[in-house]
């Protein structure tokens, strides 16, 4: 019945194929199992990692409009957040010098504090990573988002160029545990802050009063009585300008001689001569240079002589001066 | 009072005397001359900024500008406010200035300058202590330039103008074109009619009339005549 060359084959192959298990199961490569009914345990280990994560909110604050010597309290807020981590961690910042076109402010003009400051004030920024000593505490399961806040402020110093000045502020959280140190620094979470520096300039005068001493009627003081400009912190050149009042009696107002009869210049003299003062406000053409953050305060000199007409009666005589600067 | 009271005091009077006449409070603007572009009739302002970077409170006075004189023309008023004040120690006063242009069309073109000073403001008659005296005031000065040009362009007042001759325009057009419209139809209409009128006229003309007895005999006559008239032509032939 089972007869011919297929089944012939068949034989073969089966017998192949039996051979083949045969040799697999002597080497060992096959193995036979059972389904068993009893119970087994599966232990699972897991090794969680103390980390500190790090994000900062807002990436950009501005001081606004500042003139030099102009502070900004630290009262701008920056939040450093740890979402996620699982220990509390110290607030590091650090900071770069504030830059403009080739103009620097020094870094440590920042200012920062852990409080909102109304008056100016706190601790100045270097550009290494300092320890505010601000905490942010630990997340947890139930609390996995934790922050806290620090606060910036600027002050500009006397005679910085006018522009606006940028500075990159940059924050490490960090929590040292034995030799161990967990952190955080990430590139991407730095502050840019802005602040823009007004063109001025100011003006002191320094004395503030002269005294031509006593003048016999007919006679004259040299134009050479020194008045010293300043303009102390500005950061702009000014032009000085000048007028004055009448002379007038102390002790009785109606008596008095020409305002004109007071000369300026810009350059002392050893003579009675120069510019007539006036009493409509006049340019010198006298400029103060304009101050920087190497020399901070620059001035101008201005001199004045009086001459007494003659004919003017005995007694002690007073005029008001006023120098303006322009920019 | 005792020695030791009255040398304090003497040394704080001297003190003050001393810091009153060898340096004043620091007085400052932020640069910037104010220029003003004024339309004629119209007015303009600008924000003038001065500080104190003393510690101590400043007293101020503005001093508005002496503008000059031009011939045939009327010279624009300069208001401030405030005119005075005090600057805090370490602060800033804002003062702003307003410049109004009268509409005197001789004004166009024309400009005028002055100084503006904003100086301290502290009385200083009879202080002279003896001799001749001067003493100084610190100022800051702003040279104030003002223009006098043409109202500007109110693009308002020039379309309104235009939508209404629009508007008017174009309801006379709509009101001509539908009263041409009505009057054509109306024409159309006669037209209509006194054709119609004509053709009823015309049809009621070629209407055939009953033969009457004379009519008939006239007919028959023409029948006549015309059949003789044939046979001569066919003789002829």
């Amino acid at each position: 019945m089972f007869k011919g060359k297929a089944f012939d084959y068949g034989i073969i192959v089966g017998a192949t194929l039996v051979l083949f298990f045969a040799l697999l199961a002597l080497s060992g490569n096959l193995r036979f199992t059972y389904a068993s009914t009893s119970t087994n345990t599966l232990v699972a280990n897991v090794a969680v990692t103390n980390v500190i994560y790090l994000s900062v909110s807002p990436n950009a604050i501005s001081f606004g409009s500042l003139s030099p010597l102009g502070s900004y309290d630290a009262n701008v807020q920056v939040t450093d957040t740890d979402n996620g981590g699982n220990i509390e961690a110290n607030m590091l910042v650090e900071g770069t010098s504030w830059t403009y076109l080739g103009n620097t402010i020094g870094v440590s003009n920042t200012l920062w504090n852990p409080t909102a400051l109304s008056v100016s004030g706190g601790n100045s920024l270097s550009n290494t990573f300092t320890n505010t000593g601000i905490i942010i505490p630990q997340p947890t399961l139930a609390s996995p988002y934790k922050s806290n806040n620090i606060y910036f402020g600027v002050t500009i110093p006397g005679g910085t160029q006018p522009g606006n000045y940028v500075q990159t502020i940059s924050f490490e959280n960090e929590n040292t545990t034995g030799t161990t140190t967990y952190n955080s620094v990430s590139s991407a979470y730095t502050v840019t802050a802005s602040v823009n520096v007004l063109a001025t300039c100011f003006i002191s005068l320094s004395p503030t009063s002269l005294n031509f001493g006593s003048i016999v009627a007919n006679a004259n003081v040299p134009t050479n009585n020194l008045v010293t400009d300043l303009d102390p912190n500005g950061n702009v050149a000014a032009t000085i300008f000048v007028e004055g009042t009448s002379w007038n009696s102390v002790s009785n107002t109606l008596i008095g001689f020409g305002v004109s009869n007071t000369l300026w210049n810009p350059s002392s003299l050893v003579t009675y001569s120069g510019n007539a003062l006036t009493n409509t406000l006049t340019s010198t053409g006298i400029t103060i240079p304009a101050p920087t953050q190497a020399n901070p305060t620059t001035n101008s000199p201005i001199y004045f002589g009086l001459g007494v007409p003659g004919g003017t009666p005995a007694g002690s005589y007073s005029q008001t001066i006023t120098i303006e600067n322009s920019c | 009072m005792d020695t030791k009271f009255l040398s304090i005091l003497l040394f704080s009077f001297l003190a003050f005397v001393l810091s009153a006449s060898f340096s004043s409070a620091q007085l400052g603007e932020v640069a910037g001359q104010p220029s003003f572009n004024v339309s004629l009739g119209g007015s303009e302002s600008f924000t003038i900024t001065v500080l104190n970077s003393g510690s101590t409170p400043m007293p101020v006075q503005v001093i508005l500008p002496t503008l000059n004189n031009i011939a045939n023309t009327t010279t624009p008023t300069v208001t401030a406010n405030p005119i005075s004040g005090t600057i805090p120690p370490d602060s800033s006063m804002n003062i702003n200035v307003t410049v109004s242009m009268p509409s005197n069309s001789k004004n166009l073109g024309h400009v005028w300058t002055g100084v503006l000073q904003v100086v301290e403001n502290y009385s200083t008659s009879g202080s002279s202590s003896g001799g001749m005296g001067a003493t100084f005031k610190a100022g800051v000065a702003k040279i104030v330039t003002i223009t006098a040009h043409v109202p500007k362009f109110n693009i308002l007042g020039f379309l309104v103008p235009i939508v209404v001759v629009i508007v008017i325009g174009g309801a006379g057009a709509y009101y001509y074109a539908v009263r041409k419209k009505a009057a054509a139809a109306a024409q159309k209409r006669g037209r209509r009619m006194e054709v119609a009128k004509a053709i009823k006229k015309a049809a009621r003309a070629k209407r055939p009339r009953k033969p009457t007895k004379r009519t008939k005999a006239r007919t028959r006559t023409k029948a006549r005549s015309t059949s003789a008239g044939r046979r001569s032509t066919k003789g002829r032939r």
